[in-house]
């Protein structure tokens, strides 16, 4: 029973910032079209930029992070995509590829690359008990944040005026053109958004593990990317979903997989990426956007 | 004075000439209808007024504004709205939804709550239907609520193309009514029709457009007496020439 | 379309001596200058198979892979375990089962076990991946790469893990490269003329038409999957005989598939002239960045920019280029014939016609 509980609070917190992840990605998918290889390399800034601003105060320091972060996405979109927003799809994710190749590539330069370690929010790693069982406080905090996200997010986009703008240009951004609908503003407040889930995940990222490199954004898109294919790609709900699914997934290989397999558990969570994609090529959630015309 | 000034506009897509030369004007309290067989040009011309082609020549004054060139969400500002042939409402959002979409270049609360309340009584049918979303509509409701969503935006000059098109002759009749309201309330009105006796029914004139060029100009009334342009471009019945020729 | 010289077997034959011409003149000059310049010429020579590989799959069927490099994994490594001499393998790899212990191929043979592995991986993960389309594809070819990385990071007793894997004979010259490079600009030109690589090119501009027309399109693009593995999958071999050494480190195959998509795109991934003067321009821009994080003298000042330079560079250069011009330097076309040999062309399409009407 204990055992049980303790595998669901991990599965729940570890697919919580699986999920933050893919609605990041998801979200940007579905107001601009772009596949956005370099989502994992703003929360790699984001971690860097705590690294930097490590002596303030906790929240200052977040403050900080976020703020870097939305001038970053916001100079992505400006400088790099923008003037492709008519190319193709594939273009984009080649546009965002190099961006992200130049961004990791940058903080080489400047950071070196090898790993930087840092004490962030220490109270977090202590562990509460409840009712008889040990939680991680970051597991705690991951639950909250992803909860509380999630529903900012969906509240944002449910009710809001730039939030049926967006579902509007998500449909069909000639026409919302053609009404009057500003598209750079909304394409903008989408990326705000998508960076504000960004700066969350760098906090939850380094408040847990409390190492990085250039590189740690990488592992997090593919996570992202897998859990937004198999939730349906553009579907905010079935990028959530797909997060929960891969963290449950990740937790439960943990378990179930013998030592000597440990190692390939990300081989197994990526082949169900293509097995998902055999079985059902739309996603749990199907999207016309993800598909071919037919 | 008239609002609307398309001076020799031409269109090319290409290496395929959509519009040679074509000139019109559109008042103020004035129908124009541009009536033509499929491929003649008709929504190239509006899409070159509402900024989404831009023409290769000519000029499109607007209220003084020279409009080509110009950003769309600017010529939407200045006053044109378009109600697209396929009507591309946004099926994922609800009804209130869509109209509130089409103000989004206003802030004004009061006088949005205002036109909402107003296009309710233009078209009857669809104050019931706010909560739902758009895509659950017939096609009749989906037409007069993108009219509704393109008025939102409080145009002077409203521009419709083939709004009768896939509907029942009932809804049609409903769709037309609210056209003649709104002349009578001083909207410009650039109406693009296959169904020319519909047409020629509401305009104050019509402009026959015929690959890329305006064969005939004039008055319903002139129309019908030229029986030798009607038969060549379109036949009496005019629908059935209209699909012969497309 | 109407000025593709590809659609006549003269055409084809035109396309491969412009563009393999010089390509041929450039690396053997180069090359004879000295070592130094022979093994950046192999190098360029090498990436320039690797990149028309690339092209067979992307420049034919329009969809992005990010999962080549697996299959310069495969190939290289099988090809490792084929070729290492026995004496020497029973102490670098000890963890290899007994018949593996044993094998010891030439290295041609050697070599195409490699690529037939490759091949063989394309064909089977390839029925998978070829269903989906556009971004979908792209993104599960980018999962499929990780699924090789890890498994070949963690199969140590087969690989060595993340440490480096040495002892592979060096063979591969700039004369061996630029036979392999040259034949697989030949490959891509066939391909690209066959029944095949026309029926692939449909789906490309529209997929929805090409099916309705009875084109069976996720067949096309096994084909052109498989065989673009195949062609990569030899470039892979080729560099692992040249370095002598091979790694599992992902970062590592990240900068190759970075590096020669960045190829393809920038030249035009839409034509063969497009891969090669990508392939040329970048060689020629990373070895210039490479210099300069080795150092430059000014006066008695040794001046070092700092290491990820180049990658950085690279990587401006490429997004300068999509975005100035999404399609390429070449905007995806082939060098045109000139007048007196095009003369002949308008036989050979009318000819091209009647064979696919045949075909039917």
């Amino acid at each position: 029973m204990d055992l049980l509980v303790q595998f669901i609070i991990d599965a729940v917190s570890v697919g919580g910032l699986y999920a933050l992840t893919a609605i990041g990605i998801g979200l940007i998918f579905g107001v601009v079209g772009l596949v956005n290889f370099a989502y994992g390399d703003f929360v790699m800034i984001g971690a860097y930029t705590i690294l930097l601003t490590i002596g303030f105060y906790w929240p200052v320091t977040i403050l900080i992070a976020a703020i870097v972060l939305i001038m970053v996405a916001l100079a992505a979109d400006f400088v790099a995509f923008r003037p492709v927003r008519l190319a193709s799809p594939e273009t984009l994710m080649i546009v965002s590829f190099a961006l992200s190749y130049t961004i990791q590539y940058s903080y080489v330069m400047m950071f070196g690359s090898l790993a930087r370690t840092v004490n962030f929010l220490p109270a977090m790693s202590t562990n509460l008990e409840i009712l008889g069982i040990r939680i991680a406080g970051v597991s705690i905090l991951q639950i909250v944040a992803t909860i509380v996200l999630t529903g900012a997010l969906a509240a944002f986009i449910r009710f809001t005026r730039i939030g049926y703008q967006m579902r509007a240009v998500s449909e069909n951004p000639t026409m919302a053109r053609l009404v009057g609908v500003d598209i750079n503003k909304v394409i903008a407040a989408a990326f705000i958004a998508s960076a504000l889930l960004a700066v969350t995940v760098s906090v939850l990222f380094v408040a847990q593990t409390g190492t990085m490199t250039p590189f740690l954004g990488l592992n997090l898109t593919i996570i992202g990317f897998v859990a937004t294919v198999i939730g349906g790609m553009g579907s905010l709900v079935g990028c959530a979903l797909g997060g929960f699914l891969v963290g449950f997934l990740t937790t439960l290989l943990q378990l179930a997989l013998p030592a000597d397999l440990q190692p390939f558990r990300e081989a197994f969570v990526f082949g169900a990426v293509v097995l998902m994609l055999l079985l059902r090529p739309g996603g749990l959630i199907m999207l016309a956007t993800a598909r071919e015309r037919i | 004075m008239s609002l609307l000034k398309v001076r020799e506009l031409a269109v090319q897509y290409g290496a395929v000439a959509a519009l040679q030369g074509v000139s019109l004007d559109v008042s103020s309290g004035e129908v124009v209808a541009l009536i033509g067989p499929n491929g003649a040009g008709k929504t190239s011309l509006l899409s070159a007024v509402a900024g989404v082609v831009r023409p290769r020549a000519g000029t499109i004054g607007f209220d003084g504004q020279d409009l080509v060139g110009m950003p769309i969400q600017k010529i939407v500002r200045a006053g044109i709205a378009l109600v697209p042939e396929n009507r591309d409402i946004f099926t994922k959002l609800t009804v209130i939804e869509n109209l509130l979409i089409g103000a989004s270049t206003r802030n004004d609360w009061d006088g949005i709550a205002q036109d909402i309340e107003r296009i309710g009584e233009l078209f009857p049918a669809l104050p019931r239907l706010f909560p739902r979303p758009a895509g659950l509509l017939s096609g009749g409701e989906q037409q007069m609520l993108a009219i509704g969503r393109a008025l939102m935006s409080r145009p002077r000059l409203l521009m419709l193309d083939e709004p009768s098109l896939g509907l029942a002759p009932v809804v049609t009749d409903a769709v037309f009514a609210g056209i003649r309201t709104l002349r009578a309330q001083g909207m410009a009105i650039l109406l693009v029709e296959q169904n020319a006796v519909r047409a020629l029914s509401v305009c104050d004139r019509a402009h026959l457009l015929s690959a890329g060029i305006v064969h005939f100009t004039g008055t319903p009334d002139e129309i019908a007496h030229a029986g030798d342009i009607d038969a060549a471009y379109f036949g009496v019945p005019s629908d059935v020439a209209a699909q012969g020729s497309a | 379309m109407r000025n593709d010289p590809t659609h006549s077997w003269q055409g084809i034959v035109w396309t491969f001596l412009v563009l393999g011409i010089p390509v041929a003149v450039a690396a053997l000059l180069l090359a004879s200058t000295g070592p130094v310049l022979a093994r950046v010429v192999t190098d360029t020579l090498i990436k320039l198979t690797m990149v028309v590989g690339l092209y067979i799959f992307i420049g034919n069927s329009g969809i992005f892979s990010f999962g080549h490099a697996a299959f310069i994994v495969v190939g290289s490594y099988a090809s490792a375990w084929m070729t290492i001499p026995p004496t020497f393998k029973k102490v670098i790899l000890p963890g290899l089962p007994a018949f593996m212990q044993s094998i010891h191929l030439d290295p041609f043979t050697g070599g195409l076990v490699g690529v037939l592995l490759a091949a063989l991986l394309a064909f089977v993960i390839g029925l998978a991946l070829m269903r989906l389309a556009g971004i979908a594809a792209s993104i599960a070819s980018f999962a499929f790469f990780s699924v090789i990385v890890v498994i070949y990071n963690n199969w140590t007793g087969w690989t060595k893990g993340t440490a480096s894997l040495v002892g592979l004979p060096v063979y591969a010259g700039p004369k061996l490269a630029l036979a392999a490079a040259l034949i697989a600009m030949l490959l891509a030109l066939l391909f690209q003329y066959s029944r095949y690589g026309l029926l692939l090119r449909a789906t490309r501009e529209d997929a929805a038409a090409a099916r309705a027309a009875g084109v069976e399109v996720e067949r096309m693009r096994l084909i052109a999957f498989v065989v673009s593995a195949a062609v990569v999958a030899a470039g892979g071999v080729l560099q692992g005989h040249f370095n002598g050494a091979l790694t599992t480190t992902a970062n590592v195959h990240l900068n190759l598939t970075f590096l020669i998509l960045a190829m393809l795109v920038v030249g035009g991934m839409r034509s063969l002239a497009g891969a090669v003067i990508g392939v040329a321009i970048l060689a020629f821009v990373a070895e210039l960045l490479r210099q300069l994080e080795r150092g430059w003298q000014i006066g008695d000042f040794t001046i070092t920019a700092p290491s990820g330079l180049g990658q950085v560079g690279l990587g401006i250069v490429m997004l300068v280029v999509l975005i100035s011009r999404p399609q390429g330097l070449t905007k995806g076309r082939e060098i045109p014939m000139p007048n007196w040999l095009s003369r002949r062309e308008r036989q050979g399409d009318a000819e091209l016609i009647g064979s696919t009407q045949n075909a039917r």
